[in-house]
Parts: structure tokens; sequence; C-alpha cells
């Protein structure tokens, strides 16, 4: 008796505690052709995989390359043309945190391609993804970011064709990086991080001032910004050291030495605890 | 009037390819149309999102082409072939397993849908929206649910389960073999160390340990017989010392997080040890589960739960090892021979054992020539 308790105790112990079921693949291309230039609210969502976004390079208004896994998830694509809407992703078809899948080997994925041409309100909404962003060269009158798990990168390689207001990122648990945010174009930029690492580049065509804030819970903040560009940094920080590469303080802020004479201003507000500033002046001056 | 039949004759032949090469070809042969392709063109409404898919019996079969110069409304569908359109639709198209193709001219004014197939414009237009699907998706809608992949709850329902498994054992060993289990926690508590080790060599150990005994055993005919039988008793006997050596290493686990009550009952220290010491260990892997929903975050948190995991089963195996499955329970340790040290125990240690009984006392032999004084 004894024997055959610590035989069953044994199995239990030694038997894997996890378990991995088939997953049903599909691959799914969807696309219209640009006929009509008229502003167009974009809402793209997409939950686990890997994520690639660009400006289209062919007459369409949005071509989407997806591949998934239809047991826990399902297309969407559904433009409204009368009311100037696009909803394009993929939607889980159990949104509850505990029924998000275990690991899929990699294989989910979603490229997506916007027109350049077509004014547009954008947001993004991500979940535990592997982005790859590169907005250069659209039309971006709106911009709105959100991610959750994810390593993502987002890039402007060319200039915004339009003016931008205010742009949001909020960021998870996560690794965010930008480069070339002068060229959004863009007034305001707001980034909310929660643990992870936030660094952004401030290089690309200043056309205007720039105000960012910058708040991230438990993390490191890098900010690369061209050398011609004036600089104010505000800090509100709780155990976090920081690394301001010339800036001097003086009433409250941190300034560097061109702040009265550049052309353009980064005005930045950062907040963090438990973390890391760093403040790299190393980009080369603006063209 | 032979002529005349020859005639007719020839004109039915004719007529045949003639039809067969009309601008639009809808109406040319049909190719069979099997319960399974019926059953596929069923399943294209749920599948290529288009809701306004015609019968069956009106899909061309082997694929159909929409010649320039012609217009054709209402929805265009095909199976097994290719569908090229030079002309235009006023309405969707759909391909199943084919094609779509539209020609310089062409236009569709609806969507243009290929399921095993793609959609190309070679000149043409689309109004709609172009869709290309690898395939239909599994027979009977979504993937059944046993067939889907673990998710965050499941894992998590998982471990609670393991978890009530291992207590139930637990009381098991408890109420048969209570006192085996004591040995191997007294083992732990003394030799945590050398039972690690031990515990170590004995898991390099038990392959070879195996096919040794396989080796003796086959030297004899009535060994080879028994080999099958002697390697479940082998196995069962491994994973009996394991399951024994882990439950002591949660016993001993939860004693340390467990603050010393004198007045409890032993039982009852025993059971709350034991139960925390699991509830320690699963809640490593409860974590596990719970971040199922990152996957970034999967490989070094199982790396992490597996390696506490390790640790503790070889070490309770070790310690299961060095107290012979808990039966050889440690003296405890006496005074060195020089003395030294106070103590009552050390005071009395050199005494006789006393029998329970009493000793009769002796009387001392009086010399009978001595007198009272």
């Amino acid at each position: 008796m004894r024997r055959a308790f610590l035989a069953a105790a044994a199995a239990a112990v030694l038997v894997p505690a996890a378990a991995h079921a088939q997953q049903t693949w599909h691959t799914l291309e969807v696309s219209r052709q640009l006929r009509d230039t008229s502003e167009l609210r974009v809402h793209v969502q997409y939950g686990a995989g890997r994520f690639d976004l660009r400006a289209a390079t062919t007459p369409v208004l949005y071509a989407m390359d997806l591949v998934y896994d239809d047991a826990h998830a399902s297309p969407l694509h559904r433009f409204d043309a009368a009311a100037g809407t696009l909803e394009i992703g993929l939607k889980d078809v159990n949104m509850g945190w505990t029924d998000r899948p275990s690991d899929d080997d990699g294989k989910s994925r979603m490229n997506l391609a916007l027109a350049p041409t077509v004014p547009m309100d954008l947001s993004l909404s991500l979940g535990a993804t592997q982005a790859n962003i590169d907005l250069g060269g659209l039309t971006l009158r709106g911009l709105h970011v959100e991610t959750g798990a994810a390593d993502e990168s987002l890039d402007f390689s060319a200039p915004n064709r339009a003016r931008l207001g205010t742009v949001t990122v909020d960021v998870g648990a996560a690794s965010f990086r930008a480069r070339r945010l002068a060229n959004m174009n863009a007034t305001a930029l707001h980034v909310n991080g929660g643990v992870g690492a936030v660094d952004l580049g401030f290089g690309g065509a200043w056309t205007g001032d720039l105000d960012a804030t910058v708040k991230v819970t438990l993390g490191k903040v890098t900010l690369h910004i061209p050398r011609d560009v004036g600089v104010r940094l505000a800090l509100q920080r709780f155990l976090t050291s920081f690394d301001n590469d010339g800036l001097v303080e003086r009433d409250g802020y941190y300034y560097s030495d061109n702040w009265d004479s550049a052309k353009h201003h980064l005005r930045v507000l950062v907040q963090t605890s438990l973390g890391n500033i760093t403040i790299d002046r190393s980009l080369p001056a603006t063209p | 009037m032979r002529a005349f039949a020859m005639c007719l004759t020839a004109a039915a032949l004719a007529a045949a390819p003639l039809r067969a090469q009309s601008p639009d070809t809808g109406q040319g042969q049909k190719p069979h149309l099997t319960g399974e392709l019926r059953r596929d063109i069923g399943r294209i409404a749920q599948s290529a999102d288009l809701p306004h898919v015609p019968p069956a019996d009106s899909f061309a079969i082997g694929g159909r082409t929409i010649a320039a110069g012609t217009t054709v409304s209402g929805t265009v569908a095909v199976a097994d072939g290719p569908l090229e359109i030079g002309g235009r639709v006023d309405g969707d198209v759909v391909a199943l397993h084919g094609d779509v193709v539209v020609r310089a001219g062409g236009v569709v004014t609806g969507d243009a849908v290929a399921i095993g197939g793609h959609v190309t414009l070679d000149g043409g237009s689309v109004y709609g929206e172009m869709r290309s699907l690898s395939d239909l998706g599994p027979a009977g809608g979504p993937t059944p649910a046993a067939a889907a992949p673990l998710t965050t709850w499941g894992a998590m329902k998982l471990v609670l389960g393991w978890f009530l498994v291992l207590a139930i054992i637990a009381i098991g060993v408890l109420m048969f073999a209570e006192h085996n289990l004591n040995g191997v926690v007294a083992v732990l508590e003394r030799h945590l160390a050398r039972a690690f080790w031990v515990g170590l060599l004995a898991e390099l150990g038990l392959v070879p340990i195996l096919l040794l005994l396989v080796v003796a055993l086959a030297i004899t005919v009535i060994g080879v017989l028994l080999i099958p039988f002697a390697i479940v008793a082998y196995v069962i006997a491994v994973a009996g010392l394991l399951a024994l050596g882990f439950l002591a290493v949660a016993r001993f686990t939860g004693s340390g997080f467990l603050h010393p009550d004198p007045t409890a009952k032993p039982r009852s220290v025993t059971l709350r040890s034991l139960f925390t010491g699991l509830a320690a260990y699963l809640g490593v892997w409860f974590v596990v589960a719970a971040l199922t929903w990152v996957p970034a975050a999967q490989p070094v948190l199982r790396a992490i739960a597996l390696a506490v995991t390790w640790v503790a089963v070889t070490a309770g195996l070790g310690a299961t090892v060095l107290s012979r499955a808990g039966t050889q329970h440690e003296r405890a340790p006496t005074a060195g021979r020089g003395g030294g040290g106070g103590g009552a125990s050390e005071a009395l240690a050199w005494q006789t054992p006393t029998p329970v009984a009493g000793v009769a006392a002796a009387r001392r032999p009086v010399s009978p020539t001595r007198e009272a004084p």
C-alpha cells in the first residue's frame, strides 16, 4: 500500500505540467484598391505574433497579409466607405487574458500596408507582439499606439505628410524603441510606460518645437536628441539614476547650452521610478 | 435522306464546341459536382466572409471566363478552376480551389474572393475587397475545444489539479508511510547538502543500474523471461523513491515557513508543513501558468520552475537513498569519550541501562568473623 501511494506520487510529480495541442494555421491576403483619398479613421488590432506596418508601395488603400490560427482568432477587416472607417487585424475569439494561448512557435504574423496619400487617424492596439512599425511617408493626422507585452520598434523613415497633433503611446510590460520622431511633424508626444525600457530617438526633420512627456513606472529611459536642438528637461524621479550628458540645472530644469539660440526646442518631462535616465546628444545636427 | 441525317449529325457535333467557345462560357460543359465539393461550397459563406454565396449547382466547375465586352449581374462562382474576367461583373466573384484573374478592361464591382488560390489584378479593377484564403479551414467550424492550445486559464487549472493530486497522495503517505517519511525528513534536516549530491549520483546511476539488472537477468533463461517484470518493478521502485523524497522535501521546506507551535499536535504540524511545502513548489509552477499569455517570458520562467523542482527532487532522492527509504533513522548524537560538556543526558550516558522491572537489591555478603564493637 505504501509503495503504491509512493509510486502514484512519483508519477504525479514527474509528468510534465504543460501540453500543446494541435493548431490549424491559415493564410489570408486582403487588399482594396485605392479609389478615394478621403480622410479615414483606421483601427488596427493584433493580439500576439509578429507585426509589421509600413506605407504601401502599390496603389492600394490597404493590404494585409495574415497568418493565424483559427482556433482562437478570426480575421478582422471592416471597411465602411460612408463612415470613413477601417477596422483591420486579428480579433481574439476569447478576449480574456486567461484564454491567451501559450507559445505559437512564432508562426503568427501580420503584415499591413496603408496608403501613403490618404489622410488618416491611426490607432494601433497590439498585444504580446514583436512589432516593426514604419510610419514614414504616411499622411497621419492622429496617432495612438497601445501595446501590451511587446517588443516594439517605431520608426518614421520619412516625414509625415500632414501635421500631427498629440501622439500617444501606451506601453505595458514592454521594450519600446522609437526612431526619427521629429519626422512625425507633431506638436506633442506622450509615452506612458509600465515596466520596461523606453528608448526615444528625436532625429529626423524638425519643423517646429515639440513637447514630450515620458512616464515609466519601472525601467530605463533613454533619449537621443540632435545636438543642434535646444533641450529643456524636467525630472520627476524616485530611486533613479540620471546621466545628463552636459545639461545644466537651472530653476528646477536641466537646459542644454544652446537652449536660447537653438532654432528648434524639445521640452521633455520624464517621470520614472527605480530606473535609469540617459540623455544622449550625439545625434548629428538636423538636415 | 441519308445526306440530310448526316448534315444534322454534323451540325450537332459542331455546335458543341461552338457553345464551349462562346463569350460567356458559363453554360459550357459541367464536370462532376462531387459531394465533397458541395460540402466545401457550403462552408464558403463562413470561411470567406461572403454572405451571399450562390447555390452549389450554380458554380461553374472547372473554371470560367467572362470575356471582354460582356456584362454579368450577380455573384459569379467557379470551383476547381480559374475565373478570368475581361468583362464586367456587377456583383461578387468567388473561385474555390482556383485563381481569380481580372484582365485589363475587366471590372468587378463587388468583392473578389479566391479560396485555395489568389486574386490577381492584371490591369483590371475590383471596386470591393480582394481576398485570398489558403483554405476553407477545418470542417465543422472552428477547431474543437479539446484540440485548442493550452490557454492561460487552462495551464492554471492544470497546476491546481496537480496540487490536489499531490495533496491526496501526501495524505495517503501520512496515513500509511509516515515513519518512512519522517526518516527521510530527518536525513534532510541533518545532511541536506550530502542528500543533494547523493541524489545527483543516484540520478546519474538510474539508467546504468537498470542496464546492469537487465544484463544480470539475461544470463539465465528464467532471468530473460523476468526482464519485463524487472523493468516495471524497477520503474515503480524508482518512482516510489522519487515521490517519497519529494514529499519529504516539501515537508522539510514547509516547516521552514511555519512558526513552531509547541502546543500543536505532531500530526497536525506534519500535515501543515507538508501542504505548505507543496504549495510553495507548485506555487512556482502556478506563476509560470499565470503568465502563459506572455510567451516571451515563458522560457525563463519555466527554466526557473524546472530548476527549483529538479533540486527538490534530487535532494529528496538522495535523502531517500541515505535513509534506505526512511527505514533507517539516525541515532541522536552522543558526547565524546573525553568527556567535557555538561547536560543531564551526558551525565547519565555512562550508566548501564536499567531494566523496566527493576533490579532486585543484592545483599552484601557479611563475613562471619566480624563482631559489632
